[in-house]
Formats: C-alpha cells, structure tokens, sequence
C-alpha cells in the first residue's frame, strides 16, 4: 500500500471517527428542544402573591422582569410525598446548572396556613436549598392565589390525632425573565429533563 | 466557488424554504396554549364536587350563565349559552379524541343551590358560593358578570373557553362572528384532537415546532 493510499485511508478512519462524534452534537445544538414541560404562549404578567407575605413579613415579587426565572410551587410541611421529591428535584436542578443556577429561584406558596406558618416554611424550604423562598397568607389569600395559578387544594378529614393531608396540584410553573407565567411541568418531572429545559430558558 | 460552499448555500436555503412553508402552507395546525385555567373546586348537582383536577387528562369546553334570569337581554343571552353548549356537545362528540374524554360544563352566575342545578343531557353544572365564582370565574375565567344586592346576575357577557387535559386554555370564544361559536369549537377541537392522537413519540416535535412557528409572540 503506499504513502498515499494510507494517508487517503487514515482520513476517511478520521472523518468517519470525528463524525460519529460530531455529529449528534451538531444536529442536537441546530434541532429546537423539546421541553418537558408545557410551555405556555401568551404574553400576561404571572399573577402577583398577593396578601401572600414570607417569613419576615415581606411580600415576594414574582413577576418583576428581574431576568430572573421564578419556579412557583405550591405545597405544605406536612407533605408526605410529592412536595420534598419536588423541592429536592429543583434543587438537584440548580446544582447541575452551575454558575446558572444564580438566576433560578423557586418560592413556594403554602397551602396549609392553618399547620405552616411563615416562619416555618421559611424554615422547610431551605433545608432544601437555602437560596429557596416561601409564603403563605391568609387562606382567602392563598385560594385566589392558587387559582390564579390553576391550583386546586382541598384538606382531607382530620384523623384521630388531628393530622390531615391537602390534596392539592402538584405541577412546577415557571415565570420566564419577563415576568410571563412561560412553563408548568408535571409533578414527575426529573432532575434532568428540568435542568435541561432550566438551562434553554436561560439562554 | 467551490462545490462545498454550493451545497452548504443550497442547505440553508432549504432550510429557509422549508420553515416559510411548514408557517404558509400550516401543514401541521395547533391551538396556542394561551395560559392556564383557574384551579377550582365547586358543587354540582349530586352533591358533589368537582375540581380543576378532575379535568387533567380530560377536555373540557367551559360556559358560562346564570340560572335565573330576569330582564330579556340576559334571558335571551342565557339561552343562548345552553344552545351554544348543547350545539358543542353534539359537534364535539362527533370528533375523534381517542381515550381521551370530553366534558362540558356550566358553571352558574348566580351561585344556586347545587339542587336547583339543572340536569342539561352531556353538560354539568356547577356552583359555588358568591366569593368562590367571583375568584373562580370572574378573576380566573376572565368572565364579566354584574348582580345586584340579591345575587341575580343583571349582566353578562358569554364567553366560553376550550380547556385541554394539562389544564391549558386553548380557545377562548368571547365575540360573535359569522361562523358560530359552536362551529369555531367544533373546528378547534378537531385541531386539538389530532394533536392529541399525534403529539407523541416521534411526531412531538413536530407539533412542538408547529407551536414554535405558529404560535410564539
């Protein structure tokens, strides 16, 4: 074989290789992504907290147009399931974001003000990430909030001991930069998928 | 010019072409999810409840009216609400929405009695109490309706609104037009039962860039 022929042959091996490897990369960064969540297309503002007030007493402003993306959740301390899978998916979310995760914040509304206060959802968001925030209010206050967002929530019979669960909809909203409710994800979303959507909504 | 620079040219030219005509030519039609409904839990006539989770995975077509009615202009609009539903329900009906279910719902003005709700062949009537319709329809449903000191609804606009299974509005039907309204929802929800039968597996993404193209700001 000569020279030539083997260097003809080493670069078709090259293309091929660095095709393989390429390519997918290419056409992945040209398709559009798919987002694992709804993404919503109209333009008005989320709605404010309104009566909502967190621990320190303060009103959080979730459709301010910071830029920054808002994830709102609703729940309650006493959840047994779905509110910590939630609140740790987020927050394994922000961690897989990196430097990004600066400009993703998640404040959860609390739908059992007669149990949480305040102060002591303040207390159960942080646990899981510290940069997270709470509110709760009112229940008047909270169930117009909760609409607003389409959340149902309804307490269940108190049993023996005074305990009861809150039914309630567990989907994650994302409020883009504008201050545009953009995004609901579903209660089973994974760490993964919500990075990967996190991280197109950012740009 | 080289071949490459051509081929590479002629590429994105495709491309373009092919983006003009899938936004012209609407091969593929969508509803634009325009924003999500209220969440609510309200009476029904058989003194149960029904909530905003009961409509997940199901689609719902939502009116609006009072029961009782007193001066002739909302009489007249309040029968027209029930002949609109019960037109949408037998269009709907005709369409293919596979597994999916469909459901029709009245939600009344006047908050009365879950007893009094009327039994409306395929339409459910709700109820609430006065501050859960105003939240619920009048901030949620966007819906505008006066009543005076007792409760009866004095004015209304008719407005009717297409819900789908994750809880989205994707048609919202406010303004007469020549087409009638449960025409337009007959239309609307053949387009949306096609997304639903295909919106899965390989054919996602190309709704999803149907969306893309057809529906952003």
């Amino acid at each position: 074989m000569s020279s030539r022929t083997r260097l003809a042959l080493g670069s078709v091996v090259l293309v091929v290789v660095a095709s393989w490897f390429v390519a997918p990369r290419l056409l992945g960064a040209l398709a559009p992504h798919l987002y694992a969540g709804t993404v919503l297309q109209g333009d008005e503002p989320a709605a404010a907290m309104t009566g909502l007030a967190n621990g320190a007493g303060h009103e959080i402003a979730v459709s301010g147009g910071d830029g920054d993306l808002v994830l709102v959740y609703f729940g309650y301390t006493h959840c047994p399931d779905v509110c910590p899978t939630t609140l740790a998916t987020v927050a394994e979310s922000r961690r897989r974001l990196g430097d990004d995760a600066g400009a993703v914040d998640l404040v959860m509304v609390g739908v059992d003000p007669g149990r949480d206060t305040a102060a002591e959802l303040d207390e159960y968001v942080a646990f899981f990430d510290p940069t997270f925030r709470a509110v709760t209010g009112p229940e008047a206050a909270v169930a117009e909030v909760a609409s607003a967002y389409g959340v149902f929530y309804d307490h269940g019979e108190a049993d023996a001991d005074g305990d009861y669960t809150v039914d309630h909809t567990a989907t994650l909203m994302g409020i883009d930069g504008d201050g545009v409710l953009r995004i609901v994800w579903p209660p089973d979303i994974s760490a993964e998928a919500l990075t990967a959507d996190l991280a197109e909504l950012l740009g | 010019m080289p071949r490459w620079v051509w081929a590479g040219g002629g590429l994105v030219v495709l491309a373009v072409v092919a983006a003009m005509a899938f936004a012209i030519f609407e091969p593929i039609q969508v509803l634009p999810r325009l924003r999500l409904a209220p969440g609510f839990s309200l009476d029904a006539a058989d003194d149960g409840r029904l909530t905003s989770e009961d409509g997940r995975g199901v689609v719902t077509l939502y009116g609006f009216s009072p029961l009782e009615c007193g001066d002739d202009a909302t009489c007249n609009a309040a029968a027209e609400v029930r002949r609109t539903m019960a037109d949408a329900a037998t269009s709907m009906a005709a369409v293919d929405f596979g597994d999916t279910e469909v459901h029709l719902v009245i939600v009344a003005l006047d908050a009365p009695a879950p007893a009094d709700l009327p039994a409306d062949g395929p339409v459910t009537w709700l109820t609430g109490d006065v501050d859960e319709l105003r939240t619920v329809v009048g901030s949620g449903f966007e819906v505008f309706y006066e009543t005076d000191d007792a409760g009866a609804v004095t004015r209304f606009d008719p407005r009717y609104v297409l819900v789908d299974g994750n809880g989205v509005v994707r048609g919202d039907y406010r303004y007469k037009t020549l087409t009638s309204t449960a025409d337009k929802v007959a239309d609307h929800a053949e387009i949306l039962a096609e997304e639903i039968r295909y919106a899965a597996g390989a054919t996602a993404l190309a709704y999803e860039a149907a969306h893309l193209f057809l529906c952003y700001p």
